[in-house]
């Protein structure tokens, strides 16, 4: 029998009993599906989307790799490592109006660029630019390069590399003859999702990009939340959820299995381009990142203050219906807590049978969520509790697993891959069972990608919004749906003042994993 | 047995004291603002409970009494606007209703004449300025065409926004179902950028790229209120405001139809109505005391009519034609 062929059982099981099965009760509720007509009315849109996800992932890509290098293979403090490694996961978890803030204050008219560049009598426009949509994604999604890549990257078999050093490979040559072949698999797992993540995006086209570029995502969103065309927004659903498992399943044919042993790690010079490299990392990704967590701090009517955060408390407060804002803040860390581990467990049965057992339907199943906004998700979980009723934590906990599930699955392949197969026969002809295997070989193996991958799902499970709002129900109330009240009231500032506190939670939430996954 | 059968009493109890409970479904500001000031005098008046649940803007509650229809939990259903309660209608989810205090309402314009909602609240979309960089604002749509207004207007996506939903069928209910795209086509022009909400547009705002907006005709006395400051204020349009009213209907199928009738009364009282200015930023149907700082609210004075069965017949392809219109390059 072949390896993991029972193993995508477990997220074909997850993700059809509660994102397949609910779409299906949906679809029988909304019987008129027309995929034809969808798709031909929407042709330039879907071309259009298809387009811009390539290049933004191309683009995130060029961006990704050099990072992930730098970070993973030459000398830095370990500290600054860490930090640095930590803040370029954080746009991921950023809210689309925290990002949107964060741009505008690095290059709106009045931003940071301009404001340097207008010394030298120099405007920049780039906002309302295809190349603002581009940057817009590479911010978000250069996260998936630098964790997934680098991972792969850092454990890369020193001897190996040396070897290469003796024989005269150095350099560029050392990197496509050596190391390219061993990271490739990670390389696009990463573009993959990106992809997938740039063709769903709609605020991030929106907001940057402005109404000539609007994705497919757009029209779901008018046809489901605007004109509550039911039937139209699941037709358009059901061809997503084709066209990204299409794509996902073609991946899965290039990706073939790589596995380098892990054994000693050698660090390079920090390159001269690495200097260079920086400032452009720092212009597109670190900037606009550091200008949103400042967005906490502009106040009403434009100008800085500290307001916005005694503003929050008092009406924070106001808004937590009948628990108290501590009950809301131990609700939204137990829910990230099990979305955590249930993500975790379902992605290492799945990740386990896509490397080892090379089940590509197994990752097919996994990006599906992906090709469902979170509201068509949340909608569908209405309609299971009418059928079998569901506590609503669990429902909580459901959505954000789903949501998080393509990336975990993704960190965990990764994973699997970097775990060589001679380690486990070898401690397996030295009688290892099934247990000490998993805690003996396999998790201390795995430490840096589990680690990342608990932080991953629970800071989505924090941030996540659209799908909450439409499920909780007193007195379970998260932080993001306190958010959501400050906004829906006009508490703008007060809200950005929240989304500046999450987002330093959850940097400090990577920044002790990283801290943690670095030590031996 | 007889321990089944006194597990059965007081499972069929439960349900029955259950059934007491007035279940009340609203968009989330409504929930999270003026039920918590108003409802516990309702439920002292007729000793019973509310239980008030919001699931997001107004549309995701819709969505979900359209999805809960075959067995519906909510009682009523407070805070769709006109075009939204067109589309309950037209879905069949609602019950007719007759409350005996509509003859209080201050406008008759404002009663839903197919007998479905009852209004409680109304306000209007304004395009907000400001004050500081702006001397002379705009005061008409032609105007608003003018080359000195290029690319200084944000407007909201109405794909994805009801703020900007609403603005378009402004200029529907201005030029009319045949020229508000050739009206649109010029706009695009003095137009800097279509947001997804009203939120980013406001940011836009606040950080000074833009200094006119989508907003609503409240936002003088929200931010005098709030902040203490007048420095955005709503425009005065000659050709009529765009008023949108929200309604409270009973749903059907409500367990609970005698209590659903005698919340919606009191949706209508003054004890209601007194509260709406300051939380809801709207404006009271009934007549009863505003508070000072609405006098920086915009004055509605002449309404532009729309007609929401039309709306609701043709509102996706005009969206379709706005949105060719606009991504046209």
């Amino acid at each position: 029998m072949r390896k993991g062929v029972l193993c995508w059982l477990v997220p074909a099981i997850f993700v059809g009993a509660f994102l397949l099965f609910p779409i299906y009760l949906l679809v029988l509720r909304f019987p008129d599906i027309d995929l034809f007509q969808a798709a031909s009315r929407h042709g330039n849109v879907i071309k259009f989307t298809f387009f811009q996800a390539t290049v933004s992932a191309i683009f995130t890509a060029l961006l990704g790799i050099p990072g992930a290098f730098l970070m993973n293979r030459t000398k830095l403090p370990k500290l600054f490592k860490s930090l640095l490694n930590a803040a370029s996961m954080v746009p991921f978890v950023l809210p689309g109006i925290t990002m949107a803030v964060g741009f505008l204050l690095t290059f709106g008219n009045s931003g940071v660029i301009n404001a340097v560049l207008s010394r030298f009598g120099i405007q920049l426009s780039i906002l309302y630019t295809f190349p603002a949509i581009i940057m817009g994604h590479v911010f978000y999604n250069f996260p998936l390069f630098m964790r997934i890549v680098g991972d792969s990257w850092s454990k890369i078999d020193g001897d190996i590399l040396e070897t290469a050093s003796i024989d005269g490979c150095d350099g560029w040559k050392k990197f496509v003859k050596v190391e390219l072949p061993l990271i490739f698999p990670s390389i696009l797992t990463s573009f993959l999702l990106s992809f997938v993540y740039c063709f769903t995006s709609f605020s991030v086209v929106l907001i940057l990009g402005g109404i000539r570029y609007s994705t497919l995502e757009v029209s779901i969103y008018m046809y489901l939340r605007v004109l509550l065309d039911f039937d139209s927004a699941l037709s358009l659903t059901i061809l997503q959820i084709l066209f990204i498992s299409s794509v996902s399943l073609l991946t899965g044919i290039f990706s073939s299995r790589t596995t380098s042993s892990a054994g000693k790690t050698v660090k390079e010079r920090f390159p001269l381009w690495g200097y260079l490299y920086s400032f452009v990392a720092v212009v597109v990704v670190f900037l606009p990142l550091s200008m949103s967590i400042v967005g906490g701090f502009v106040s009403y009517g434009g100008g800085f203050t500290l307001n916005n955060f005694r503003n929050l408390f008092s009406s924070a407060l106001r808004y937590v219906l009948g628990v108290t804002p501590l009950f809301t803040i131990i609700f939204t860390m137990a829910l990230a807590l099990f979305t955590a581990v249930l993500t975790l467990t379902i992605a290492f049965f799945s990740s386990y049978s896509s490397v080892r057992g090379k089940q590509r339907f197994s990752s097919v199943v996994c990006f599906v969520p992906t090709a469902v906004s979170a509201a068509t998700i949340a909608f569908g979980l209405v309609m299971l509790s009418r059928v079998a009723s569901l506590p609503i934590p669990f429902l909580l906990i459901v959505v954000y697993t789903l949501i998080s599930l393509p990336i975990v699955h993704g960190m965990m392949e990764n994973a699997w891959r970097n775990t060589p197969v001679e380690i486990e026969e070898a401690a397996s002809l030295d009688g290892a069972g099934l247990f000490s295997m998993l805690f003996r070989i396999r998790f201390p193996m795995m430490r840096k990608e589990i680690l990342g991958s608990l932080a991953f799902a629970s800071a989505i499970s924090i941030g996540e919004m659209t799908a909450t709002i439409i499920l909780s129900e007193p007195p379970f109330t998260t932080m993001s749906v306190l958010t959501y009240r400050l906004l829906s009231t006009r508490h703008l500032p007060e809200a950005q003042a929240m989304n500046s506190i999450l987002a330093w939670i959850v940097l400090g939430l990577f920044f002790i994993v990283e801290t943690a996954g670095s030590e031996h | 047995m007889k321990k089944l059968v006194l597990l059965v009493l007081i499972l069929l109890a439960g349900v029955l004291f259950h059934a007491e409970d007035l279940v009340v479904y609203t968009y989330d500001s409504f929930a999270s603002t003026i039920a918590v000031k108003t409802i516990p005098i309702f439920e002292k008046m007729y000793d019973v409970k509310v239980k008030v649940l919001s699931f997001g803007d107004a549309g995701s509650v819709l969505s979900r009494i359209i999805l809960e229809k075959e067995s519906p939990r909510a009682d009523v259903i407070v805070g769709l606007d006109q075009a939204l309660l067109k589309k309950a209608v037209n879905e069949q989810v609602l019950e007719k209703y007759q409350s005996p205090k509509l003859s209080n309402i201050v406008l008759e314009s404002l009663k839903d004449s197919s007998g479905f909602g009852t209004p409680y609240d109304y306000g209007a979309i304004a395009i907000v300025y400001n004050t500081e960089s702006i001397d002379e604002p705009p005061t008409s749509f032609e105007e608003l065409l003018n080359t000195r207004w290029k690319r200084s207007l944000v407007v909201e996506d109405p794909r994805t926004s009801s703020t900007g939903l609403a603005f378009l069928l402004w200029t529907i209910g201005v030029y009319g179902e045949e020229n508000f795209l050739n009206y649109w086509s010029h706009l695009k022009d003095s137009i800097l950028t279509v947001t997804p909400g009203w939120d980013e547009a406001f940011n836009l705002l606040e950080l000074g790229e833009t200094d006119m907006m989508v907003s609503y005709a409240t936002d003088g006395a929200y931010s005098y209120h709030e902040y203490g400051t007048l420095k955005y204020m709503p425009i005065v349009m000659e050709e009529g405001a765009f008023v949108q009213v929200e309604y409270a209907s009973i749903v059907k199928g409500a367990t609970n139809r005698d209590l659903a009738e005698k919340f919606i009364d009191f949706l209508l009282s003054e004890d209601f109505q007194r509260e709406v200015p300051l939380n809801q930023w709207m404006y009271p149907v009934v007549e009863v005391e505003v508070p000072e700082a609405f006098e920086y609210a915009l004055k509605i004075d002449k309404v532009v009519p729309i007609d929401y069965e039309v709306v609701s017949k043709k509102l996706d392809s005009w969206l379709d034609s706005w949105a060719e219109l606009m991504t046209a390059r």
